[in-house]
């Protein structure tokens, strides 16, 4: 449960007809759901759901009573494919870890022990598109139960002191009346998540791999002039630079610890930025400011080429 | 030049009185008691692309295009059928022109991020023709050349959330609006930055959520 969250009467939840767990995320509008219900519980992750259940069933164990009711998970839908999330955990069968958490529930009879029915995604469009669909369908499959979600928009009138209200039923739909149809979800294309914070440069962390064919100038650096190059590194003012300006000059290879291998690093801008990779060669690659570009570039001539050709970068 | 700015609004559509043509409260409609006088009458084809294609001049734009035609409307764009619930991207001018007593609040109440979180800007014509620019909570840590080190949050979420959605090293001189406010890491390292929408379509951030409890989607993929 949220850090800013006074404990829930767990025995209590147990008498609901819904147990109305809410995202935790920072978001005023979800907050104000969880304001009108009257027993919310707010979590962040699929580690406090999985707590929360663990506490009710030993209530349950305790001999507390238990009334039928719905799960009802209730947060935005943070993805192109309209998945609901609960705080950081997106709820996507194509998951292996979600799908595994709800086998699990399964296995022990955790929903059903707890009078749990059916349970129900509500977050906006959760029963529109194809992805959302194939969840609420796997769901319904693995838990044995009635899943729901959304074929509109929900908002905060939509919950009263006892959770979602009876009257806005006609907004859901269930698994069985889903096909796989579903609007398709907009492409991200090929846009990587970016870090929140500028990343720190950690050379013991960089890929170490063995040298290819390489389209680019490359330049090789023995240990030391590795270090001196590293010296020059801004460390703690790394992002991802998008666009045209990304265009690197120089490879450099930094030798690493094992032998024959090398981290790899691009010269951009003259000198003026290194760019590695830290979420491996693949990936979009991390942008360093350079403190002395010109002593980078002085540095770069001075070392060896590959194939022992002479490049200058100007 | 033209240069217009775009206000984005919650919208609920009441009424509609020809297939462009509609009136939307930008607020839960409960909450204004359903009140016929307090729907924003709106033509969803007075948009910046009719301007651009010469059908209407730039000072009888109104609004936004739909998303479909690469605006950030989600109400219309044609009706019957459309789509009743969603964002409505009302000129500035138009707001202000609106009668107070039911002029909606901008941002709409209860909103998770500041003012320019939800604004757009519009070029028609002139040097920046046809250029979009994108308001963002941005913070300026640090500068080199003529990068800067922007940290960014999802629009819409710089007041609730103090965690941005991503960094990246940008040129503003080519990517930010000329004439609107910018970052600096030494004199304003936080506070509004307007970023060219071509600039947005390499990060992924999220459009606003409007309304606030709408499900949230990346931008258009190039």
């Amino acid at each position: 449960m949220t850090s800013n969250q006074a404990a829930p009467d767990v025995r209590a939840l147990l008498t609901q007809p819904h147990l109305s767990v809410v995202s935790g995320e920072p978001d005023f509008g979800l907050r104000g759901i969880a304001q009108t219900i009257g027993h919310p519980v707010m979590v962040e992750g699929r580690i406090e759901l999985e707590i929360l259940l663990g506490q009710l069933l030993g209530e349950v164990d305790r001999g507390a009573t238990v009334a039928r009711k719905t799960l009802d998970l209730i947060g935005h839908t943070r993805t192109s494919g309209a998945l609901l999330a609960l705080g950081d955990w997106v709820i996507d069968v194509a998951s292996p870890t979600t799908t595994a958490f709800f086998r699990g529930l399964a296995d022990h009879a955790v929903l059903p022990r707890l009078g749990v029915h059916a349970v129900r995604l509500l977050g906006c469009n959760t029963a529109i598109t194809a992805a959302g669909r194939a969840t609420i369908r796997k769901l319904a499959e693995v838990l044995e139960l009635e899943v729901w979600g959304a074929s509109q928009l929900l908002c905060s009138a939509h919950w009263g002191a006892d959770g979602f209200r009876r009257e806005w039923g006609f907004l859901l739909a269930e698994a069985g009346q889903l096909t796989a149809e579903g609007a398709a979800p907009p492409s991200a294309g090929s846009r990587p998540p970016a870090e929140p914070y500028p990343r720190v440069l950690d050379v013991d962390a960089l890929p170490a791999i063995a040298l290819a064919p390489s389209a680019l100038p490359r330049r090789i650096a023995e240990v030391a002039e590795a270090r001196q190059i590293l010296q020059l590194v801004r460390r703690r003012e790394g992002a991802i630079m998008p666009g045209l300006l990304a265009a690197p000059s120089v490879e450099l290879a930094l030798p690493a610890r094992a032998l024959g291998t090398y981290h790899v690093a691009h010269v951009l801008l003259g000198g003026e930025f290194l760019r590695f990779y830290p979420d491996g060669m693949a990936s979009q690659g991390i942008v360093f400011p350079i403190e002395d570009a010109a002593a980078l570039r002085h540095l770069v001539n001075a070392l060896l080429p590959d194939p022992y050709l002479p490049h200058v970068i100007h | 030049m033209s240069r217009l700015e775009f206000y984005g609004f919650p919208a609920w559509v009441g009424s509609m009185t020809s297939a462009t043509h509609c009136g939307w409260w930008g607020d839960e409609p409960g909450q204004l008691n359903w009140e016929p006088r307090a729907q924003i009458a709106t033509n969803l084809s007075r948009t910046p692309a009719a301007a651009l294609a010469g059908k209407i001049a730039s000072s009888e734009v109104e609004v936004d295009d739909h998303t479909a035609h690469g605006g950030r409307n989600t109400i219309g764009p044609l009706w019957p059928g459309a789509t009743v619930m969603g964002a409505c991207w009302l000129r500035s001018s138009v707001w202000h022109a609106l009668d107070p007593k039911h002029r909606p609040a901008f941002p709409a109440p209860g909103a998770s991020g500041h003012a320019y979180e939800y604004t757009t800007v519009q070029y028609l014509d002139g040097e920046h023709g046809n250029r979009r620019f994108y308001g963002f909570h941005a913070r300026a840590v640090s500068t080199k050349a003529s990068l800067t080190l922007l940290e960014l949050w999802n629009p819409g979420t710089g007041v609730a959330n103090p965690r941005p959605a991503g960094s990246w090293w940008l040129d503003l001189a080519q990517v930010a609006d000329p004439n609107g406010p910018s970052v600096d890491p030494v004199k304003q390292p936080v506070g509004p930055v307007f970023l060219e929408h071509k600039a947005v379509q390499s990060f992924a951030v999220l459009e606003p959520k409007l309304p606030h409890y709408v499900g949230t989607f990346l931008f258009p993929s190039p």
